[in-house]
């Protein structure tokens, strides 16, 4: 670029006033510096959005290390990943070993279908204004099956 | 006990007992660290397999010399794996973001777009990456969010202001590498392109 240079300089460096005027006047009657000018705001303001973005996901992450060449290196090497049969024998072997020594699932507990049974009959409950003692009673006993999820108890 | 060149010797040679064990060392810390910073098991195992299979082809092609301790050089990988990937989500994040409104969106423009914004970010990093040595621990440490303070007591700076002009200076050197990649301006006309159409 023919005026990169001076680019560089006007914005860059501690320029006095009739500096700056002559630059802006040139700005506006040389198309050429323009073009380049924008080029640079471009470029610089590019820098800046990649640099913003990198620093935003090294804050949230914890003990992280931001490694130029380690970078550089991984993202060129993605691409080469499972290019030959030999790759692809080696993916199958590695993922084998992470599924043989995967944990087994544990079923997940019915915990907030639980909290809304005993919910749902404790307010039923509370709007009954001539429930008897009795009944009470049974639903006492359903709240505790529930509880304990324990279904024959309904039976 | 094993030495580090026997592990990449037996890992070269796709030994099923050491990337168990590999595996069985290095993985609960691995998985730990990315449950930590937004991630689940699974990715924490595609990471594993991703940063392992790095590791495996790599050693097909190049002579690799550990410089620290094996499971140091591995995490650092896998944790580099998992920076990548979250740097990718949020490109993809914020390319969905801007398009979600737009009538013409599709998947073939946001695929277009997504490859145009790797693109931008592989530009960036070669930027840095061809820098001097010197220039690339500034833009390192104040990329890893050290003030210019810190980098000035690590660096040898004379002050802060030192560091600051260091910087000035850096930028200057990356902008005339980005102007003379034949990719960058590539991906100006191209990233014109998307916004016309």
């Amino acid at each position: 670029m023919k005026h990169f240079i001076y680019i560089e300089h006007n914005l860059n460096d501690h320029i006095n006033d009739e500096e700056k005027n002559s630059f802006i006047t040139q700005l506006i009657n040389n198309k050429g510096l323009g073009k380049e000018y924008k080029k640079y705001i471009k470029l610089e303001n590019f820098l800046n959005e990649q640099e913003e973005r990198i620093e935003d996901i090294i804050k949230e992450l914890t003990d992280f290390i931001f490694d130029v060449n380690l970078s550089y290196d991984e993202f060129v090497r993605t691409d080469d990943i499972f290019s030959t049969v030999q790759d692809q024998e080696t993916s199958k072997l590695i993922r084998s070993i992470i599924e043989s020594n995967r944990p087994p699932n544990t079923p997940e507990k019915k915990g907030w279908f639980r909290a809304a049974a005993v919910l749902t009959i404790l307010l039923y409950v509370l709007n009954q204004d001539t429930a008897s003692l009795v009944i009470n009673t049974n639903i006492k006993n359903m709240v505790n099956a529930i509880v304990k999820m324990d279904f024959s108890a309904l039976t | 006990m094993l030495f580090q060149n026997d592990i990449l010797s037996r890992l070269r040679a796709r030994d099923k007992a050491i990337i168990e064990m590999i595996y069985k060392c290095l993985f609960p810390g691995i998985n730990g660290w990315i449950s930590l910073n937004s991630g689940t098991r699974e990715d924490a195992e595609d990471i594993f397999h991703d940063s392992l299979m790095c590791l495996i082809t790599k050693l097909d092609t190049h002579t690799v010399q550990l410089t620290c301790d094996f499971s140091t050089y591995f995490i650092k990988i896998c944790r580099n794996k998992w920076f990548q990937i979250l740097n990718k989500r949020r490109r993809m994040a914020f390319i969905t973001a801007e398009n979600y409104n737009t009538p013409l969106y599709d998947m073939y423009e946001l695929a277009e777009e997504e490859e145009t914004e790797n693109k931008k970010y592989y530009a960036f990093l070669k930027a840095l990456h061809d820098l001097d040595p010197r220039s690339q621990t500034v833009m390192e440490a104040s990329l890893n969010g050290k003030t210019n303070d810190e980098i000035a007591a690590e660096m040898g700076f004379v002050n802060s202001q030192a560091v600051a002009d260091k910087k000035k200076n850096c930028k200057k050197k990356l902008i005339r590498i980005l102007a003379g990649y034949s990719e960058y301006k590539e991906l100006t006309n191209e990233a014109l392109h998307i916004h016309r159409t």
